[in-house]
């Protein structure tokens, strides 16, 4: 009986298939953005849940382009009171995680959500000043025509065609180990 | 058999399940982090690879809990390594923990371009074609740009259907890429009829002749393009301005296009100037329409424009030009009229200043530099109030200033010129504040602002200070540092200077890509940046500049890799694309002379000389993976021979008459210390007019810089000449002697040099002292010993109150005293003596344009160093004083006044202050892009007897650079 399931053990073992941890997807101006890149804002819930892969994907290529064309006018970061107010309600759609899992699982440090919120927080402040002349619906409209001109404008090469599944996030509430 | 029907199960539900089901065996990636890692393999294509340096780049460690966030950072430092074009990692759970893989796909760069098929033109033109298009390297070259660029090259050749199909062929060994061109040229388009249309004055055989449009010739679209254009400049150049020259083609079937060719001379142009005449200088200076070949509105504008400052300039205050097109109606000829009205010409007649009280009107109108009676310029009146009004911004006034010109009545042009100012009131620092400071400490950024309480408030000094505080961040690796200066309008005035620090960028691994003979550790060497400190600019561009002094690379650059991260930390990259390792340079020349040779019948007669010559210089570069490098230089001439003593071949024949040949080899750093070295060795044969000198030497050079303005320096030189065939005159016997001693010389030599000045080549500030030492000794290998000690020390300042001033003092001082040595005494039995003499080359020499100018070179020396007949033997000693006082009078030009005082010893003992001979005089100077050109006049201060005459009063000099 010991015997049968070593045996069964030993098989399951054997046809275990290797998990992805990381690889890259994409290299934007020579940056690249990875599985776990994707991973990380679906596990922190920092894009909208129901964004498939490939959403996440342009989604991370638009920002790393937007924040790389920022890099050239020095916007300042925001005050940390407001990335404070932000980040108390970012934790507040995770109530009841353990933050210290949540980061591990998401594979960033501590301080990633405060970094990702302050370069929200510019990036906002960069787009209303670019954009101020605009009224809202024409603002939205020449936004996405500018990011569109910064594509162009970049060498974007995809490395890989399918996306590895990334794993849902998880589900609010208390985890279980 | 239970155990066997498990097994069965077993297997089953393993092998025989469908393919969804069995993929629900994949590991939950979730559930690997924190688990262990058992072990950690890295693959290329497959294959384990177990190199040191890419290991190093991981942040996992066997035995660690497994955590994403380092899986993350080592793909990122693979991938920042440049040579990998995917890098993944997969994870395999086990009994002992995760088992990880890093599975790299190197990056095929192109190293090889190849064209098959039917190409239609010569694979070469195609190669450079596609090379062009991508900067000349292959391995940036993309395939769809490639066949864009093949395509566009055929169709404008003629083939109007070609195929081109790019593809890569990797070799894996070596991880390179082929690009390989499949070219289908198709079939090429011919001429057909050829039509001109225009009418135009060349000739029509001309044109079709030129424009290579024959009837059958392969049609080639670019190539006919530029003929037109050519066809258009010959036109302009005949006036005709607007001339236009284009084709269009039409298919004719059969692969046949006939070609239209159309011709628009546009109308002949003819220029007029009316009214006064221009400026100084011909038409086609100010109205340059036949230069640039074009009468367009901009260039005639222009032209008006400059033609009105220029009068300006010259004080026609109102000059006005204007121009004027007209075309006649049928459109064959234009005229375009200039014409100019100077008006009169002003004068400044008075300058009257209001509302001043901190400076005094002598002191405005000195600032002002105008004086009444002078031409008024207006521009010129502009800027020098706009340099008054920042003469009161450094004395902390908010000043305005407005001026008005009035053109006075009556027949002469006079101007008075008012200028009324507003100081409003002295505004002084009431205290400077810094906010913002947490990650430099406040006490360390306000020691770079130069504000102070109580100093008067000078926005420049503001904006100054905002930069430095920036610069200081910026060298910390804050990037993103922003820095405001405020101060408020009204008193009291404190000086704000607000920081937003930003993220700090912190090195985390260097990373060096694209070396391929440089060893790593040769560049990292040179870069200042470390891992853990600041990505700091100073640092960074420090490192490039250093990594650029090796001369081993085309191009460096330094940056940082995935910034963006939340604490800052980033993979910097030092980039280099390695400079070709092997240089070869040759070149070939012909003498064309006339030499004096032995005549048969005894005496010297002309001869005619002609010696084709050759040189071929090899280098290596980075030998050993590092900076050293290594050159050979030959040259060889071929002339007559050069044998004085036997008529019949002297100057007759062939012989190869000169060569000389240097090896050298360099090596920066030493040894792994901090000390460059060189060695080098020559020998040499040359024949000069009087003699023919043969030359062997060695040398050993170390140098070490301790720091950015201190050298310390020891060389080794073994140095031996011999002459032949001499025919010298007396008089340069001296002279010989001292450039060609005929001596084998073994010295060792050393220095110290201390140099602080603020330009090498025109300084006007800081200083230089240096002191150097040879000895040679017959224990070294040298015929003759001596030491010798050579210190100097100069300095520069420019005098404050006047910037154009700049006064500068240099002294020299150098001993030198010679080994005894036995020497028999010529025209005795074997009699000897005991000398202590120094080689003609190695004893001091003075006056002359570098030394002290009212005398003439090396003619300086007390009795006994200057023979009777004016020629210096050189001293054991030398004192030289020079003092100079350099004015700038125009951007280029300076005029110079010194005082200069020193001689030339027999011995070193005898050196006395009390017999210095000085003199005095002035220069001037030009500096052009070569460096200052220089001419002195030296006036003595006394007058001696030489050779039973005196001596001359004066001499001049012309020189390129500063005596000091």
């Amino acid at each position: 009986m010991t015997a049968s399931w070593i045996l069964v053990c030993v098989l399951m073992a054997a046809t275990q298939v290797p998990a992805t941890l990381d690889r890259i997807l994409v290299v934007v101006n020579g940056d690249m953005i990875t599985l776990s890149d994707v991973r990380a804002v679906r596990v922190l819930k920092l894009l909208p849940a129901d964004a498939g892969d490939d959403e996440v994907v342009q989604a991370l290529i638009d920002r790393r382009l937007v924040l790389a064309e920022m890099r050239r006018f020095q916007v300042p970061d925001p005050a940390p009171e407001a990335v404070a107010a932000r980040r108390s309600q970012w934790m507040a759609a995770h109530l009841g995680e353990d933050p210290a899992r949540l980061f591990m699982m998401a594979g960033v440090r501590a301080d990633f959500v405060d970094r990702w919120i302050a370069d929200e927080f510019r990036r906002e402040v960069y787009l209303q000043q670019r954009f101020a002349a605009l009224d809202a619906d024409r603002r939205e409209a020449a936004i996405r025509l500018w990011i569109e001109s910064l594509r162009l404008r970049a060498v974007i090469v995809p490395r890989r065609q399918e996306f590895p599944a990334t794993t849902p996030a998880p589900a609010a509430g208390p985890s279980r180990r | 058999m239970r155990h066997l029907a498990v097994a069965v199960i077993v297997v089953w539900a393993v092998v025989g399940l469908p393919g969804p089901a069995r993929a629900q065996q994949a590991t939950d990636v979730m559930a690997l982090a924190g688990q262990p890692v058992a072990a950690i393999a890295i693959e290329i294509e497959g294959r384990p690879e177990a190199s040191p340096v890419l290991r190093e780049l991981l942040e996992v460690r066997v035995g660690d809990p497994l955590q994403f966030e380092r899986v993350r950072e080592s793909v990122a430092h693979l991938f920042n390594l440049g040579q990998f074009e995917d890098v993944a990692v997969t994870a395999l759970p086990g009994p002992d923990g995760v088992r990880l893989v890093f599975a790299l796909t190197p990056l095929h760069p192109i190293d090889r371009i190849e064209f098959r098929g039917s190409l239609g033109l010569d694979r070469r033109t195609l190669e450079r074609g596609v090379l062009e298009q991508f900067g000349g390297r292959a391995s940036a070259a993309r395939l769809d740009a490639a066949r864009e660029t093949v395509t566009r090259m055929l169709v404008d050749e003629g083939y109007s259907r070609p195929s081109v199909v790019p593809s890569l062929e990797q070799t894996h060994e070596v991880h390179r890429s082929t690009l390989v061109i499949t070219v289908d040229a198709g079939p090429r388009l011919r001429i057909g009829r050829v039509i001109v249309t225009g009418e135009h004055p060349l000739p029509a055989a001309d044109v079709t002749t030129n424009l290579g449009l024959i009837r059958g010739a392969a049609y080639r679209r670019l190539a006919t393009e530029v003929a037109l254009r050519g066809v258009a400049e010959r036109l302009r150049g005949m006036r005709y301005y607007e001339a236009s020259a284009s084709h269009f083609a039409t298919p004719a079937g059969n692969d046949l296009v006939d070609v239209t060719v159309t011709i628009d001379t546009g109308p002949l142009v003819h220029i007029v100037v009316v009214g006064d005449p221009l400026p100084g200088g011909g038409q086609d200076e100010w109205i340059p329409i036949r230069r640039e070949n074009s009468a367009d509105d901009d260039l005639l504008e222009d032209s008006a424009f400059r033609i009105r400052q220029a009068l300006q300039r010259d004080g026609f205050w109102r000059a006005d030009v204007v121009h004027e097109r007209v075309e006649e109606p049928d459109g064959a000829r234009m005229v375009v009229t200039f014409t100019i009205r100077c008006g009169l010409r002003y004068q400044l007649a008075s300058i009257a200043v209001t509302g001043h009280s901190h400076f005094t009107e002598s002191d405005i109108r000195a600032m002002l530099q105008l004086r009444e009676g002078e031409w008024f310029v207006e521009t010129q009146v502009e800027a020098r109030l706009g340099a008054l009004l920042g003469a009161y911004a450094f004395a902390g006034f908010d000043a305005t200033l407005e001026y008005t010109a009035d053109a006075l009545p009556g027949a002469e042009g006079r101007v008075a010129l008012r200028v009324d100012i507003v100081e409003g009131p002295l505004r002084v620092v009431s205290g400077v504040s810094i906010i913002g400071a947490a990650q430099i400490p406040g006490t360390e950024v306000r020691r770079v602002v130069r504000s102070m309480a109580g100093q008067p408030l000078q926005t420049a000094q503001v904006r100054d200070d905002r930069q430095a505080i920036q610069q200081l961040y910026l060298d910390r690796g804050f990037q993103s540092v922003v820095v405001d200066a405020r101060h408020p309008t009204e008193a009291p005035f404190e000086i704000v200077y607000e920081i937003r620090e930003g993220t700090q960028t912190i090195v985390d691994h260097l990373i060096v890509v694209g070396n391929r003979r440089v060893s790593t550790e040769t560049i990292l060497a040179e870069v200042v940046l470390r891992p853990g400190a600041p990505f700091g600019q100073a640092a960074r561009l420090e490192s490039q500049r250093r990594l650029a002094d090796l001369a081993i690379f085309r191009r460096i650059s330094i940056t940082a890799a995935n910034e963006g991260r939340a604490d800052g930390h980033v993979d910097v990259i030092v980039q280099v694309e390695e400079a070709p390792a092997t240089t070869i340079g040759y070149g070939g020349g012909l003498e064309f002379g006339r030499r004096l040779r032995t005549a048969v019948g005894g005496g010297e007669e002309d001869a005619l000389r002609f010696a084709p010559r050759g040189f071929l210089e090899l280098g290596r570069r980075n030998l050993f993976g590092g900076n050293r490098s290594a050159t050979l230089f030959t040259r060889v001439s071929l002339g007559s021979r050069n044998d004085p003593g036997d008529p019949t071949r002297d100057g007759r024949g062939i012989e190869f008459s000169e060569y000389r040949v240097t090896g050298s080899y360099r090596s920066p750093r030493a040894f792994g210390s901090r000390i460059d070295s060189v060695l080098s060795a020559t020998a040499e044969r040359a024949i000069r007019t009087s003699f023919t000198f043969v030359r062997r030497s060695a040398n050993a050079e170390a140098l070490h810089r301790p720091s950015a303005h201190t050298s310390v320096f020891g060389r080794y030189a073994l140095d031996s000449t011999e002459l032949y065939d001499t025919r010298i005159p007396e008089d340069d016997q001296p002279l010989i002697d001292r450039l060609f001693p005929q001596i084998r010389l073994s010295a060792i030599s050393g220095g110290l040099v201390w140099d602080r000045r603020d330009d090498l080549l025109d300084p006007t500030a800081g200083g230089l002292m240096s002191i150097d030492g040879e000895v040679a000794a017959r224990s070294l290998g040298s015929e003759v010993g001596f030491v010798k000690v050579f210190a100097q020390a100069l300095g520069f300042r420019r005098l404050t109150r006047i910037n154009r001033v700049v006064i500068g003092g240099r002294v020299q001082v150098g001993i030198a005293r010679g080994f005894s040595r036995e020497v028999l005494i010529p025209g005795t039995d074997g009699e000897t003596e005991i000398v202590a003499d120094l080689p003609a080359g190695r004893r001091f020499f003075a006056g002359g344009s570098t030394t002290v100018r009212g005398f003439q070179q090396d003619r300086l020396g007390v009795p006994g160093v200057i023979s009777e007949r004016g020629y210096s033997s050189g001293g054991n000693g030398v004192v030289v004083l020079n003092g100079e006082v350099r004015t700038q009078l125009w951007t280029d030009i300076a005029l110079v006044g010194f005082v200069d005082g020193g001689n030339v010893f027999a011995r070193a003992g005898d050196m006395s202050i009390g017999d210095l001979r000085g003199a005095a005089g002035v220069g001037i100077r030009y500096r052009s892009p070569l460096g200052p050109l220089r001419l002195d006049v030296g006036f003595k201060f006394d007058r001696r007897i030489v050779s039973g005459k005196r001596e001359r009063g004066w001499e001049f000099h012309v020189s390129i650079g500063e005596v000091f």
